[in-house]
């Protein structure tokens, strides 16, 4: 995608990353495409084994690699392939989001979910509301600004 | 860092000499009695403001050891290390922030509580270039009596204080403040950032041997000092101690370029007690907040 244009707000099209459990929300958003339930084309989808595989280095990684918006999606509690995965997620996550709070990045680009196989509408409804949200805010422009090197 | 006048009168009332000769007499017998086979801990250095540490193997040689003041080093790093390890039992000379260092240790099953005798010194802060360190405003640790320790040396009360502390105080102001300022301060504060990694060298609680900053297949963080491994860096760092960190700050003395690492750590250190009720290394028992969860765990955030 051509950053110069991207960059612009008016045509800004956001660019979300959503790493998601291969036994819920995967299989949400396969149902949501067997429904032929329209939802943004913005999303980019990464299937993961579970939620407690998806490390936070994903999401920052995400955001180095030019994602406005980071949808993190798994199981519904008790429902865990592995019994508890998405437990410990819920855990770090919350405290993922916090810290990422209170180093200024806002919680809107950063939207965790629980999505079961059954739920395709609410899969479609989830990324839409993301990508609504991540679109007002415009693009990531503070963390493209990081620079890899200081001179650049 | 910042002076707290009444902390430094306070000071004045310690007997230094006789938590010193304490320390020395408890090592003594430790060694000759061969209960240790090593004691760790203070020892006078070129200036006397910074002592250094000392490994004391031999009965004959306790009087190396000095307390005073200025001991703020942990040196429950030393536990960890390979060296130090194939020599237990050892003794340890720990303030109260210290001893939760070891705690933790246990707790994550670094080394065993048989194996190491604490010595548990009471403290009323400890200075660094004339000021004491802002981490000692409001410690809940003065006397190490409520921590898991072998031996108390000294009786400094900890004080119940009530006014917020300057750490609290910096905290409230940035939170106070909009997202886009609070990522513009620490994108200054990373920015300058060297990517020593004296923060981690100094933890107890980094004791990976291969650390994700390390790893290059596939590469997480740009090992280059630049805005973006920066950030990474310190966000990584940060997170992988929630739940571990004791906030001894050891990392933001060490930090050549005066990070605040201690702000980062000193928030997320609240937001785990307030989430989990948990408080790091206080407890034997407790596990870490995020090696295990709770079926009613908070999910407001989650849709």
């Amino acid at each position: 995608m051509n950053n110069t244009t991207n960059n612009k707000k008016e045509n800004f099209e956001p660019r979300i990353i959503a790493f998601v459990c291969q036994w819920c929300t995967y299989t949400g958003a396969d149902l949501a495409g067997t429904s032929r339930i329209q939802y943004a084309p913005n999303v980019r989808i990464i299937k993961l084994p579970c939620t407690g595989r998806i490390d936070v280095h994903f999401i920052l990684k995400a955001f180095e690699q030019g994602a406005d918006g980071v949808i993190v999606s798994g199981c519904h509690p008790g429902d865990c392939h592995y019994t508890s995965g998405n437990y410990y997620a819920r855990r770090r996550f919350e405290m993922f989001k916090k810290m990422m709070g209170f180093l200024g990045i806002d919680d809107k680009r950063l939207q965790f979910a629980w999505v079961s196989a059954a739920e395709g509408r609410k899969w479609g409804t989830l990324v839409d509301e993301v990508t609504n949200n991540v679109r007002a805010l415009g693009p990531f422009e503070d963390y493209k600004s990081l620079k890899i090197f200081q001179a650049e | 860092m910042t002076t707290n006048s009444n902390q430094s009168n306070q000071n004045a009332n310690i007997n230094y000499n006789d938590l010193q000769s304490e320390i020395r007499h408890l090592a003594k017998d430790l060694l000759e009695s061969k209960k240790v086979r090593i004691v760790i801990g203070y020892g006078s250095g070129p200036l006397n403001s910074k002592p250094v540490p000392v490994f004391i193997t031999d009965a004959n040689d306790v009087d190396r050891l000095v307390y005073n003041e200025f001991c703020f080093n942990n040196l429950s790093i030393y536990l960890t290390k390979a060296e130090i390890k194939a020599k237990a039992p050892w003794a340890i000379v720990v303030k109260g922030c210290d001893a939760r260092s070891v705690i933790g240790l246990v707790v994550e099953n670094q080394i065993k509580r048989d194996d190491v005798f604490t010595i548990g010194v009471s403290c009323n802060g400890v200075k660094l270039e004339g000021n004491t360190l802002s981490k000692c405003d409001t410690c809940a640790v003065k006397n190490p009596s409520n921590i898991n320790v072998n031996k108390v040396i000294g009786n400094i009360k900890t004080a119940s204080s009530t006014s917020a502390s300057t750490l609290d105080k910096e905290l409230e102001q940035l939170n106070k403040m909009s997202a886009e300022e609070r990522f513009q301060f620490w994108k200054n504060e990373f920015d300058r950032c060297i990517r020593c990694y004296g923060c981690r060298q100094i933890c107890p609680h980094c004791f990976c041997n291969n650390c994700i900053a390390e790893k290059s297949a596939p590469q997480w963080i740009s090992t280059t000092p630049g805005s973006r491994g920066n950030f990474a860096w310190n966000a990584i760092r940060a997170f992988h101690l929630v739940g571990r960190c004791v906030e001894c700050m050891e990392c933001s003395r060490a930090c050549p370029m005066g990070i605040r690492l201690d702000l980062l750590n000193h928030y997320l250190a609240q937001e785990v007690r307030d989430s989990y009720n948990f408080v790091a290394g206080m407890d034997l028992e407790q596990k870490p907040p995020l090696t295990t969860y709770n079926l009613k765990d908070n999910q407001d955030f989650i849709k």
